[in-house]
């Protein structure tokens, strides 16, 4: 009886050990997204922006931001604690070129019980649809995912790591240089 | 009775006796002895005495799993923040590099991809993807020329190595252009959501 008892306590431990690691294997995989399916665009896109960048090249980014630049100063300190960025812009030359089928696999994975949707907007008139989905343990963000459909262009973007949501909003402005070709045509309401 | 043939067979053997003699002796044992059995206590502890050999077996594999998890990780780290631009050229930096090219990954197809120019008048950002395919060939030629003159003892060891060093410079730039490219992206977009919550806050229910 005792050995039974022994020998079951050693196999429990054992499933024990075996189902934590596959769970912090598992959470880790979650925060990245696979965006894989949305490549499909590339071919349908006027323009498109790929970033991808994770481990060795997202910290030999960091080592070369300037810290004497202000703006580069505050990414610098953005980056920190950041493990991965992948962004995904595609612009359309006319509205319907691609459907909310090729956002669901996105959309699939926000579903899972780690991620948890912030912010949502959506406005009919202009036909755009805003997101933002967040990861936390506790008071730590450990991921964000944002989902920008607009008629004419779509954006998904992924940060994994834990990232600081103030400054990186006020980081929009600073950069000292004109927008960018990607912002949407839309106008922005008047306030 | 005669009890001498039943002690060594001498004298007249009895009738009875010959007879019982040739019936048994059919019945004559002729393979050899069968070990002796071993009582049951014993068997019982030869089961107990396996039960720990699994268990060390068991925690070894464990440790060899996880030195095997931490060493790579270690690895990582390691190759990770050793990397640097002005070290000379050693054997172990060049190792370090082909870390660095093996964790690179080309960040999209260069068939499929619109790059922008960045023009000095305007001051744009470059988005640069498709050079990034071509700077990751340039860093393998890169790494089997270095393999090349290790092996003919190092014929032109300061230009490999600054070489090398030119190309981290301009993989880094790149990987910062689109660092700064995703981040900006990133933050208009929540920008555009804050916006537009607080115009609907400022408007009220309906």
């Amino acid at each position: 009886m005792k050995l039974v008892m022994i020998k079951s306590l050693k196999v429990v431990s054992l499933l024990f050990i075996i189902t934590v690691t596959a769970s912090l294997t598992t959470q880790a995989q979650t925060v990245r997204l696979q965006l894989s399916d949305l490549d499909k665009l590339e071919s349908r896109a006027a323009e498109s922006v790929n970033v991808t960048l994770d481990g060795a090249l997202l910290e030999l980014a960091g080592k070369f931001l300037n810290s004497k630049k202000p703006e580069e100063a505050a990414i610098k300190e953005l980056v920190l604690g950041l493990k991965g960025v992948y962004v995904k812009v595609f612009k359309f030359d006319k509205e319907g070129e691609y459907s909310v089928a090729d956002i669901e696999t996105v959309r699939t994975q926000l579903r899972a019980p780690a991620w948890a949707r912030m912010f949502g907007v959506k406005t009919k008139k202009e036909g755009e649809n805003l997101e933002v989905y967040m990861m936390m343990t506790g008071s730590q963000v450990n991921g964000i995912a944002v989902i920008a459909a607009e008629p004419k262009q779509l954006a998904v973007i992924n940060i994994v790591g834990s990232i600081d949501l103030e400054k990186l909003i006020k980081l929009s402005g600073r950069f000292g240089i004109p927008s960018i070709e990607i912002t949407t045509d839309n106008k922005e309401p008047k306030e | 009775m005669n009890e001498d043939y039943l002690w060594d067979k001498s004298g007249e053997p009895d009738p009875e006796i010959e007879r019982l003699e040739q019936t048994l002796g059919r019945l004559r044992y002729k393979r050899p002895a069968e070990p002796l059995p071993l009582p049951a206590s014993t068997r019982w502890s030869f089961k107990l005495n396996s039960q720990p050999a699994l268990a060390a077996a068991a925690a070894l594999l464990l440790l060899i799993l996880a030195g095997g998890v931490w060493l790579g990780l270690t690895r990582s780290n390691s190759s990770e923040g050793n990397s640097t631009i002005t070290s000379g050229p050693t054997p172990t930096e060049i190792r370090e590099q082909q870390q660095i090219v093996s964790d690179v990954r080309p960040s999209v197809e260069p068939d499929s991809q619109i790059e922008k120019r960045a023009s000095q008048d305007e001051g744009k950002v470059v988005a640069a993807a498709v050079p990034y395919v071509g700077s990751r060939r340039d860093k393998l030629s890169g790494r089997s020329t270095g393999a090349r003159q290790e092996l003919t003892g190092r014929r032109e060891p300061s230009r490999s190595s600054r070489e090398r060093r030119e190309q981290i410079a301009r993989d880094g730039e790149k990987a910062k252009e689109q660092l700064i490219l995703a981040l900006h992206i990133t933050s208009e977009k929540l920008n555009r959501v804050q916006k537009k919550i607080q115009t609907s806050q400022e408007r009220g229910p309906v």
